[in-house]
């Protein structure tokens, strides 16, 4: 696939990739499946397999994209053999082992609205904030045009800022925080 | 890049980082592969289909055949009664009445009609064929109501929201139920409070500069005290508001289930924050105040 606008920014070989692009793919993953265990055993498979032919995978146009469509795929398989009735993209209540964002961390909040969004909204979103991949590369991974996927994010965006959101009463003579207009 | 997206990918670093051994290449290459060939076509069949519209569908509770004129469908003129109808608070602009009128034609399926701002009149299009019956209510008051959430019913509403589930149908105000946002399913509590919502307005927050909704509500028991009896309850996570959560239901869909912060509000300052952008944020404030749009609908 046509992935030259992320492979530009890192070096060709797997140690380059495996040392920038990791953890991003890693959390990719965990937004896809949950399980942070899981998501790292489907990119170091993928890495793994990428090592096995180095060569190859080397001299493809983009062996980032190449790995990650790996690790996905990896993810999918393993999702459908540990559980017969839900699939990977069904959000995991059960999930075992620590998030990817804990409870604890300011973000979990985030996380677990991306985590309950839609399977396409909240797979265009990883794909697009977490891997780093444009619209097209989106399209391309996912298998739908690029208009949808631009609308994906936007109604993703909206519903995040929707489940985010809060009431709160103002007023402008003691809240002073971020200074004056 | 706003500030959500700027959240999204701080999302890429783990609460505890990862450890780093590299991995040993796999053995057997060549069947993982096959496996993989496999696992595309499964990963086509998980492809969602369409939500779009599946957000505002409301609209189409009900008709009033009454106010439909004789004439032939094809132009809706529709006029601003200018800002004396507004009563006290913000405006209405004529460029959201745009954007809300294209939402309503697409939460009622239209397609192909166009809406236009020829100041001071908003002109809607229609193709040919369309049942004049399917717009009547096009500019009907929108009803408003604040339920708490019981209970975010998990993720999805599902790939498609057909008519026939929670989304379009009415609520009684009276009871609890299941509502769509056309994303997430809450059940909610009776009504709290029903309109009571006197203007909203989106801004950039003074104190930051993100865009926030402030909401101002009537004066009295069928507006703020009832707001502040229910907040209050909700901020304190009472039986009756478990969640934090109070929905906003606009004809029957939840357009917001913010978080209650405080447990007093004064009428004028309400604020509600998401992250959201500009967009989002005018969208929901025209949801929000589609219930005294400064429009009339005629027939040409």
């Amino acid at each position: 696939m046509a992935r030259s606008g992320v492979a530009d920014e890192v070096a060709n070989d797997v140690e380059a990739i495996w040392r920038t692009r990791r953890t991003s793919m890693v959390a990719t993953l965990a937004a896809f499946c949950g399980q942070r265990d899981l998501a790292v055993e489907a990119v170091d498979e993928a890495f793994a397999r990428s090592l096995a032919k180095r060569a190859v995978v080397e001299s493809m146009p983009s062996p980032e994209g190449w790995i990650l469509t790996v690790a996905i795929n990896v993810a999918k398989r393993n999702a459908k053999r540990t559980t017969r009735r839900r699939t990977l993209e069904r959000v995991d209540h059960d999930a075992q082992g620590p998030d990817w964002i804990e409870p604890s961390d300011p973000r979990f909040e985030l996380w677990s609205a991306v985590r309950e969004l839609p399977d396409r909204q909240r797979m265009a979103v990883a794909l697009r904030y977490l891997a780093d991949l444009t619209e097209p590369q989106i399209a391309e991974v996912m298998g739908i045009a690029v208009g949808t996927v631009g609308s994906s994010l936007t109604a993703a965006r909206r519903t995040l800022a929707s489940r985010l959101a809060i009431v709160d009463a103002f007023d402008g003579a003691t809240d002073d925080e971020g200074g004056a207009p | 890049m706003s500030e959500l997206e700027e959240q999204l990918r701080s999302l890429r670093t783990p609460t505890r980082p990862l450890s780093t051994a590299m991995p040993l290449p796999a053995p057997s290459l060549r069947e993982s592969v096959e496996r993989r060939r496999a696992v595309w076509s499964f990963a086509a069949a998980l492809v969602v289909s369409v939500l779009v519209g599946a957000g505002v569908l409301a609209w189409a509770a009900g008709t009033r055949p009454e106010a439909v004129g004789t004439g032939p469908v094809g132009t809706v003129p529709v006029t601003s009664r200018g800002p004396d109808a507004l009563g006290p608070g913000p405006t209405v602009g004529l460029d959201q009445i745009v954007v809300l009128m294209q939402q309503r034609l697409d939460a009622l399926g239209i397609d192909g009609a166009t809406v236009e701002l020829r100041d001071p009149r908003v002109v809607v299009t229609l193709p040919e064929g369309v049942d004049r019956d399917r717009v009547a209510h096009l500019l009907d008051p929108a009803s408003i109501e604040f339920r708490p959430v019981l209970q975010s019913l998990s993720a999805t509403v599902g790939p498609a929201t057909p008519s026939g589930s929670a989304t379009g149908m009415t609520l009684a105000p009276d009871a609890t139920g299941v509502i769509d946002d056309g994303t997430y399913r809450y059940q909610v509590a009776p009504s709290a409070l029903s309109g009571g919502v006197a203007s909203t307005l989106a801004a950039p927050s003074p104190q930051n500069g993100r865009w926030v909704l402030t909401m101002l509500l009537e004066p009295g028991p069928t507006g703020i005290d009832a707001f502040n009896e229910v907040a209050a309850a909700c901020y304190r996570r009472e039986p009756r508001c478990p969640e934090g959560q109070l929905a906003i239901v606009v004809d029957g869909t939840v357009v917001s289930a913010p978080m209650i912060n405080a447990d007093h509000f004064e009428r004028d300052q309400i604020e509600i924050s998401g992250n959201f952008t500009k967009e989002a944020a005018e969208a929901l404030a025209a949801q929000m105040r589609s219930g005294d749009l400064p429009v009339e609908l005629r027939f040409g």
